[in-house]
């Protein structure tokens, strides 16, 4: 058996062994692989540093708990809004509800900016309906809720006083979003009727459908995967979850690539060599 | 500093059952399948249930009747269960249905459409050379992939050889984007995996 017919016929665990040594070593070890950062990146940055303290943006999460880069976004960016001094409205149009609390009090730390639960930021919790839930709180959101995501009345918060029904009162609407309506609710529940600006919390993966949405500047920004993430990390001036992702996940891209120009060399050899009949 | 807390470690237990799936299909990989589904389940029935509590049967005990209707509604929902009455269920799916498709359908033309439609109606001599470039590659492939789905039209005379032209670039064109789309997939994939390790490694270990 030749060579390139070993290569075409490898026991695919051992390619499994290879991606996890990989991910182990880059995640222990960073090398520090530059990014680039990206229009989208520098539009949702900017956008942020343009709101004045007091403002308030409204957050739809629309992910479950294994959405690690949609998170990883929606951290950085909220992080910025802390330290801006924003105020934020929280709901969650999945019943992945203990998310967001991970989210915002292991991983954001309002706290830490010295931002209070009930002034500065809301969590009204799980809205049921999907879309129509969006639809919903753009239109009515005092009517909607009444009670926050621990069963607390809202009336007996400050900002939830502040609150009125208009859904302009928010500067933008930050969508971390991996499920269903998603980002796409958003856009026709709260940018087409209201007018608002969109900033979505993506995958890598969205990115390619999301484009013409940033094109034609119907989304105004996104933090599209880990190393957009690393990028705002990099302008806000805090690494965090991003800047420790993006190397192993560069390192496993160069990986799989390199398997795969491998695999069709060994492929291309097989066929054009003298065993060329035993591969199909 | 390693976590004391038991939840991370039956967290890492489970997922590490999950992976086993990569050596071969066996029983810890059922362990950890047949226990996500159910607590899955669980967590999505008791947050349903908190979300009735809290918008209708509270408010309801409270006083705002008005919110029987949507509870009717849900409870008709059940006679689906039952082949004499199933009729009566069709009243709330109709309104479940039709509810959604309204909210939904209002956007949807100005979003995916007309504004799609209007952003690509670009100057192709744009400010920048590369500007003008982006614009014209738009333009073109909008155009060709476009017309490459123009089943009315008979590829033959003028417009069939216009169309012939148009369409090996509108096919070369989808196949990129489909590459585009695997390649992000991949990634996407990967950066879940990573989510894991990265559980283990940070959270459960307190490695940093």
């Amino acid at each position: 058996m030749s060579l390139a017919d070993r290569i075409m016929k490898i026991d695919r665990r051992i390619i499994y062994a290879l991606i996890f040594i990989v991910i182990f070593l880059f995640s222990l070890k960073p090398m520090g692989i530059p990014v680039v950062t990206q229009p989208w990146v520098i539009d949702t940055y900017k956008l942020v540093e343009s709101l004045q303290p007091g403002d308030k943006v409204l957050i739809c999460w629309s992910l479950y708990p294994v959405s690690n880069e949609q998170i990883a976004g929606a951290v950085v960016i909220l992080q910025h809004l802390c330290m801006r001094g924003i105020k934020t409205v929280h709901f969650q149009t999945q019943t992945a509800v203990d998310l967001v609390d991970d989210v915002m009090l292991n991983k954001v730390h309002p706290e830490s900016y010295g931002q209070v639960y009930g002034k500065d930021w809301l969590w009204l919790g799980y809205i049921s309906g999907l879309e129509a839930g969006q639809a919903a709180i753009a239109q009515n959101l005092k009517g909607t809720v009444t009670v926050d995501k621990y069963g607390n009345q809202l009336s007996q918060y400050s900002l939830w006083n502040e609150l009125t029904n208009d859904a302009r009162q928010f500067k933008f609407v930050l969508s971390p979003s991996a499920e269903t309506p998603g980002t796409a609710g958003v856009l026709r529940q709260f940018q087409i009727p209201y007018g608002l600006k969109i900033v979505e919390s993506g995958s890598a993966f969205s990115l390619g459908s999301v484009m013409p949405f940033y094109a034609s500047k119907q989304y105004w920004g996104m933090v599209a995967g880990f190393p957009d993430c690393a990028a705002y990390e990099k302008l806000i001036g805090k690494p965090g979850i991003g800047s420790r992702s993006t190397d192993p996940l560069s390192a496993m891209g160069l990986l799989v690539f390199g398997l795969l120009l491998v695999s069709n060399i060994a492929y291309i050899i097989s066929k054009l060599g003298g065993k060329g009949g035993s591969v199909k | 500093m390693i976590s004391t807390d038991i939840g991370v470690w039956i967290g890492v237990i489970l997922t590490i059952c999950a992976w086993s799936f990569l050596i071969k299909d066996q029983d810890l990989y059922r362990l950890a399948e047949y226990t996500f589904v159910p607590v899955a389940s669980g967590y999505t029935v008791v947050q349903a249930i908190k979300i009735i509590m809290s918008t209708g049967t509270t408010p309801l005990l409270g006083g705002d009747i008005s919110l029987l209707i949507p509870l009717i509604l849900g409870v008709m929902l059940y006679f689906n269960y039952s082949s004499k009455y199933r009729w009566v269920s069709n009243w709330s799916m109709a309104i479940l249905v039709g509810v959604g498709i309204g909210v939904s359908i209002r956007g949807t033309v100005k979003a995916n459409f007309v504004d799609q439609i209007v952003n690509t109606m670009i100057p192709l001599a744009a400010s920048t050379p590369l500007q003008s470039f982006t614009n014209i590659v738009i333009v073109v492939f909008v155009v060709t992939i476009l017309s490459y789905f123009l089943y009315t039209i008979e590829p033959k005379g003028p417009q069939g050889k216009i169309m012939g032209w148009a369409a090996p670039i509108a096919r070369y064109m989808m196949m990129m984007g489909f590459g585009v789309s695997y390649g992000n997939m991949i990634a996407n994939r990967l950066s879940i995996l990573l989510g894991r390790v990265q559980y283990i490694l940070f959270t459960a270990l307190g490695l940093s």
